[in-house]
C-alpha cells in the first residue's frame, strides 16, 4: 500500500478532505444565513420550527412543549450559533484548509516541503485554540441558559467541560510540526552538501 | 559564513571553466555553481579530493577562513 504519491492513502484522504471542505463552506453559509434571518426577520424562523423546543445534551433529548420556552430559547440559540458555532466552524475550516495543503504536498511526494512545518504548526495551534474556546464558550452558554430556564423541582447548572483528548492531539501535532521542521532542515542540508 | 570558498580564484589560475571542471570532478554544473557561489552548507571529502586532483591544489587553496566579525 502506497502512503505518498498520486494514487495513495494521501490522495484518498485529500479527496475526502476536499469534500469535507465544500460541506464546511456550505455549512458556514447556512449558519450565516440563519443568523442573518434571526437578526432581521426572526419570525421567519417560526415557519421552519415546530411548536416545541428541543435541547440535545449528553445523550438526552429534552423537549420543551410549552411554546413560551420556544420564544425564550430561539434568540438564545441564535446567539449560540453566532458566538459559538460560527467561530468553531471557522476554526475547523481553517484546520481543514491547512490539512488540504499538507496532504497536497504528500500527494506530490514532497513531505518535507518547506511550508509543511508551518501548516502543521498552524493545525496544532488551531486545535488547541478550538479546545480552549469551546470550553469557555460552552461554559458561558450553559451559565446563560441555566439562568433563563427555571423548572420547579429541577436545577440546571452550567458545567465546565474540557476536551483533554483534543488538547493532547493538538500538542502532538505541534511536536510533529517541529519534527517536520527538523526534517526539512536535514533535507536542505543534504541538498546543499556537495 | 566564516568559511569562504575560493574556487573561482583557483579555477581562474588554472584557466578552467565551470563546465570543464564539473565534467572532470563528476558533479553537475548546478552543484558546482552552488559550491562556487558559497551557497553550499557542506562539502564531502570525496568532492574535495576530486577538486584538489582536478585543479592540482591543496584544500587550503580552495577554502579560506575569515572571522565573521571582520
Amino acid at each position: 500500500m502506497e502512503y505518498l504519491g498520486e494514487k495513495s492513502v494521501s490522495s484518498v484522504l485529500l479527496s475526502i478532505i476536499r469534500v469535507i471542505w465544500i460541506i464546511g463552506l456550505v455549512a458556514i453559509g447556512i449558519l450565516i444565513f440563519i443568523i442573518l434571518i434571526g437578526v432581521f426577520k426572526p419570525n421567519w424562523l417560526d415557519l421552519v420550527e415546530s411548536g416545541t423546543f428541543t435541547l440535545n445534551a449528553l445523550g438526552m433529548r429534552i423537549t420543551f412543549t410549552d411554546p413560551a420556552y420556544k420564544q425564550l430559547m430561539l434568540p438564545l440559540y441564535l446567539r449560540f450559533f453566532g458566538w459559538v458555532g460560527l467561530p468553531l466552524l471557522a476554526m475547523s475550516l481553517y484546520v481543514i484548509h491547512q490539512l488540504k495543503a499538507v496532504l497536497g504536498a504528500l500527494c506530490r511526494n514532497n513531505p518535507f516541503a518547506a511550508e509543511n512545518a508551518e501548516h502543521m504548526r498552524n493545525i496544532g495551534v488551531a486545535i488547541i485554540a478550538w479546545t480552549v474556546y469551546q470550553s469557555i464558550a460552552y461554559l458561558i452558554v450553559g451559565w446563560y441558559i441555566a439562568r433563563q430556564i427555571q423548572i420547579a423541582g429541577m436545577t440546571i447548572n452550567p458545567a465546565f467541560t474540557f476536551d483533554a483528548t483534543l488538547l493532547f492531539v493538538g500538542l502532538v501535532v505541534l511536536v510533529l510540526a517541529q519534527v517536520f521542521k527538523v526534517g526539512i532542515q536535514l533535507r536542505e542540508d543534504q541538498e546543499l552538501t556537495i | 559564513m566564516a568559511i569562504i570558498v575560493r574556487l573561482d580564484r583557483t579555477m581562474a589560475d588554472r584557466k578552467m571553466s565551470l563546465k570543464e571542471l564539473a565534467e572532470v570532478v563528476g558533479i553537475t554544473n548546478a552543484n558546482l555553481s552552488i559550491l562556487k557561489t558559497g551557497k553550499a552548507r557542506a562539502i564531502r571529502f570525496d568532492t574535495l579530493n576530486a577538486l584538489c586532483k582536478a585543479l592540482e591544489c591543496q584544500p587550503g587553496d580552495l577554502l579560506e577562513y575569515q572571522p565573521d566579525d571582520v
